[in-house]
């Protein structure tokens, strides 16, 4: 089954929660799990973990395409660039350019080119890193060349090769960018479980609550975890039903030392509070749904 | 001049640096314009406690409308479509999926008969509204809506209108997380670079990407959340230091958390006399 761990705002503890959740599988319940990084822009979730100690897989993603022109059949109608949704042809003395940062690869100006002067050709906007961190568990990773576009597909690729590459593993971890654009929303298409990260802030709420309403629009159960409770504890009741809120963990400085040791909390402090709390919902979420 | 404030990581304290230095060049003075282009969950007005903003546009995105009428259910648009949001049931119809839709247009271009003409649907919208003389627009992506760089080519356009009209000589614009081209878009549009960051090996690594497409002789950093792991924070400063990037660090208190909560600017908080050299050092350094 596919588990993502998302949050609308950046920041609330995705990752945190990823790799404790990891740990807590692999370790404390024995199963056969692998977390994907589909943070694509900012892939830390092997970090969160200690780092890969042993890579077995890496591969350039060819999940994007790109418009290559012929410009010896080109007619300089300038079609190409009026079709581009994207704005990613300009004319340059008549004569198309691509540019190909702003290209989503869709293949429109091919189709619509009336002398069929240009060829999609696939071409790599990132990579795809597979292997293990301490602890011995799985880690699969989609790294985004940086100020590229296509991060939608890349996760789409991502989701596919760790499936194939472990096939017989029952679940993933999937730890999803911020925000709800286009590759969160590749990140969650398809999943059996959104769980989705927030601080009792109207900042986050609000993230959490267009997350939701993603999660519905694509058919997702969902559940909320939140995160530093104590900073503003009077949750209202609506608010909890309607985010389907299943448990809350406290504000500790314990967190960002576990952190910056690069340790997930639940080794690094196994018996403070926080861990604890952690545990706690991890059993819920488990008896609830991974059973 | 349009400042852009950015850093990789999510959660690092964009919204609050964007948001308050904003209000505080307000404040003194200064024809000043904060654009929130965290389209996914803009919260700069919710940190601000500036009124509930309004709609004043909005962003469409391409679907396709399938005339049932001329379609022979050849396949050839769900053959086409990159994104599989088109789905032939054999003989019977031919079916739009819109969470797949990217709003590309390709089915329409590809379709023989001519049988799928230009639809629209809403991608997102642009908002404003306004705290004392600071105005604040604002994009907003639709949930569910995949076109992002629809609603950031909008709000582009409607602050450059709005840089125009009123005068302003001073623009922040709070980015999104990440290191996409939507962010590569930001930092074209803009002339000079925030890059906030926090004491995590996490917030390092992203920021070492952005050094790949950023002018580092236009950027100062903010190490925000700083008192929290001295060893990351030495790291920080010697990285900063060969870079030959300028930063100001802002101390963790437990207090900024909780204005952030009560949606207080930071200058009308009881906390401001212990942040308030902070904030105008990094206004001193960026103008």
């Amino acid at each position: 089954m596919e588990v993502v761990v998302a949050s609308g705002k950046g920041g609330t503890g995705k990752t945190f929660v990823a790799s404790n959740l990891l740990y807590y599988l692999s370790k404390i319940k024995s199963r056969e799990c692998v977390g994907v990084d589909a943070d694509v822009e900012a892939p830390d979730l092997a970090l969160a973990l200690g780092g890969y100690t042993k890579i077995d897989y890496e591969v350039k993603s060819h999940a994007a395409r790109r418009p290559v022109i012929d410009t010896s059949k080109c007619i300089h109608c300038g079609l190409c660039a009026k079709v581009c949704r994207s704005a990613a042809i300009s004319l340059v003395d008549n004569v198309p350019r691509v540019n190909i940062e702003e290209c989503e690869g869709c293949g429109v100006c091919a189709a619509a080119c009336p002398v069929g002067a240009i060829d999609m050709v696939s071409y790599s906007v990132g990579k795809i890193v597979a292997g293990s961190v301490k602890y011995g568990i799985r880690v699969i990773s989609g790294e985004l060349k940086v100020g590229m576009s296509n991060s939608g597909k890349l996760v789409y690729e991502l989701k596919l090769i760790a499936k194939k590459l472990y096939s017989n593993s029952e679940l993933f971890i999937i730890d999803a960018a911020a925000g709800i654009g286009c590759p969160v929303i590749s990140s969650i298409t398809g999943a059996d479980l959104l769980i989705i990260v927030a601080e009792p802030t109207p900042q986050s709420i609000q993230g959490a609550l267009r997350l939701k309403h993603v999660a519905e629009t694509l058919h997702v159960n969902y559940a909320t975890l939140v995160n530093k409770y104590d900073l503003n504890p009077n949750i209202p009741k609506s608010l909890k039903r309607d985010l389907n809120i299943i448990g809350e963990i406290p504000f500790d400085d314990i967190v960002f030392e576990s952190y910056a040791n690069m340790t997930p909390l639940l080794q690094y402090r196994p018996n403070s509070d926080v861990s604890k709390k952690l545990m706690n919902i991890f059993n819920v979420l488990y008896e609830d749904f991974m059973g | 001049m349009r400042i852009l404030i950015t850093g990789g990581k999510g959660g690092t304290g964009k919204t609050l640096i964007a948001s308050n230095l904003a209000y505080l060049a307000s404040l003194r003075g200064l024809p000043t314009l904060l654009v929130d282009a965290d389209i996914g969950n803009p919260s700069t007005w919710i940190t601000l406690g500036a009124p509930k903003p309004k709609p004043i546009s909005t962003v469409y995105s391409f679907r396709p409308v399938i005339d049932k009428g001329k379609c022979n259910l050849c396949g050839k648009c769900v053959e086409a479509c990159p994104t599989h949001a088109l789905v032939l049931i054999p003989n019977k119809d031919l079916l739009l999926i819109d969470t797949l839709c990217e709003g590309c247009s390709l089915c329409m271009y590809t379709c023989p008969l001519k049988a799928i003409r230009e639809g629209s649907n809403i991608a997102g919208w642009i908002l404003r509204t306004q705290l004392k003389s600071l105005p604040i627009i604002i994009g907003e992506l639709r949930p569910g809506e995949r076109r992002e760089d629809t609603v950031i080519i909008e709000l582009l356009k409607q602050c450059e209108n709005l840089e125009v009209d009123t005068n302003i000589k001073l623009t922040f614009i709070d980015a999104p997380a990440g290191t996409s081209a939507l962010i590569k878009k930001l930092i074209k549009f803009s002339h000079k670079y925030i890059c906030v960051v926090e004491p995590t090996p996490l917030s390092l690594n992203d920021f070492m990407r952005l050094t790949k497409v950023i002018e580092l002789n236009r950027t100062i950093a903010v190490l925000n959340k700083a008192g929290m792991s001295p060893i990351i924070e030495n790291k920080f400063r010697s990285i900063l230091k060969e870079l030959r990037v300028k930063w100001v660090e802002i101390p963790f208190l437990r207090d900024i958390a909780s204005s952030y909560l009560s949606s207080i600017p930071l200058p009308d908080s009881p906390i401001w006399s212990r942040l308030s050299s902070k904030f105008l050092e990094i206004l001193e350094m960026i103008l």
